[in-house]
């Protein structure tokens, strides 16, 4: 089953997820996970896959807030950046 | 700004950026966008209230009219303790600081003035809940 729906690429593997929330009529929200050291890129890569797997955005709360203000607030225009950049497309 | 992601991404940039599904085609799914609440979940069962949040919550923010949605959540006190999530940085013990947080950070406001709310029914409520004891111990029971 799983060989024909997904592959080991992680936009494979959420567009699965999207294809199990009726084919997109429920959007998928993916969350952010927990606070490291790498947040950043952590969250805009996985805004990267949640887009283009045809999801519908990100929930990112530890992410943002378990830092100084100004670094949260910019992580979190980081994630938006994805879903407006108009090249970042749907796999 | 597409530069600045691939920069982010480093050498998983190419693999994340140009990957195509071959598994479910783009073109067998409902994809988010504008139209999402009409042409979707306009013919469920939702009432309209809900309809009407759900616009107010697409239609607001950085990315409003997107389709898309950015979302900040928080469970202080529900899931975990206020100090299991603020303990990195304290300032968000106060809710005040949450809602600069998504003022800021670009959500919308009717979000942040729900928040609020919340935040206010949720204070009353450990208020209530600890006066709830209180009472208990007094009682003849």
């Amino acid at each position: 089953m799983y060989r024909h729906l997904t592959t080991d690429h992680p936009i494979d593997l959420t567009r699965y997820q999207v294809v199990n929330c009726y084919m997109g009529r429920m959007g998928l929200i993916n969350s952010g996970g927990d606070s490291g050291e790498d947040d950043l890129r952590q969250a805009v890569k996985t805004a990267v896959i949640n887009k283009r797997a045809g999801g519908m955005g990100l929930i990112s709360g530890r992410k943002a807030f378990q830092k100084p203000m100004k670094d949260g607030v910019a992580l979190l225009n980081a994630i938006q950046d994805v879903y407006l950049e108009k090249e970042i497309t749907v796999a | 700004m597409l530069k600045k992601i691939t920069a982010l991404l480093g050498d998983e940039a190419k693999s994340l950026l140009e990957h195509i599904c071959h598994t479910v085609k783009r073109e067998d799914l409902h994809l988010p966008g504008p139209d999402f609440i009409d042409k979707i979940l306009v013919y469920s069962d939702r009432p309209n209230n809900v309809l009407r949040n759900l616009h107010s919550m697409f239609d607001h923010g950085r990315l409003a009219g997107t389709g898309y949605l950015s979302i900040l959540p928080v469970d202080q006190g529900i899931e975990h303790s206020a100090g299991a999530s603020f303990a990195p940085n304290p300032i968000y013990f106060d809710p005040e600081n949450i809602v600069k947080l998504a003022i800021e950070g670009g959500y919308h406001q009717t979000k942040t003035a729900d928040l609020q709310r919340r935040l206010q029914r949720h204070c009353f409520r450990q208020n209530a809940s600890k006066r709830v004891p209180a009472f208990d111990n007094r009682s003849p029971h």
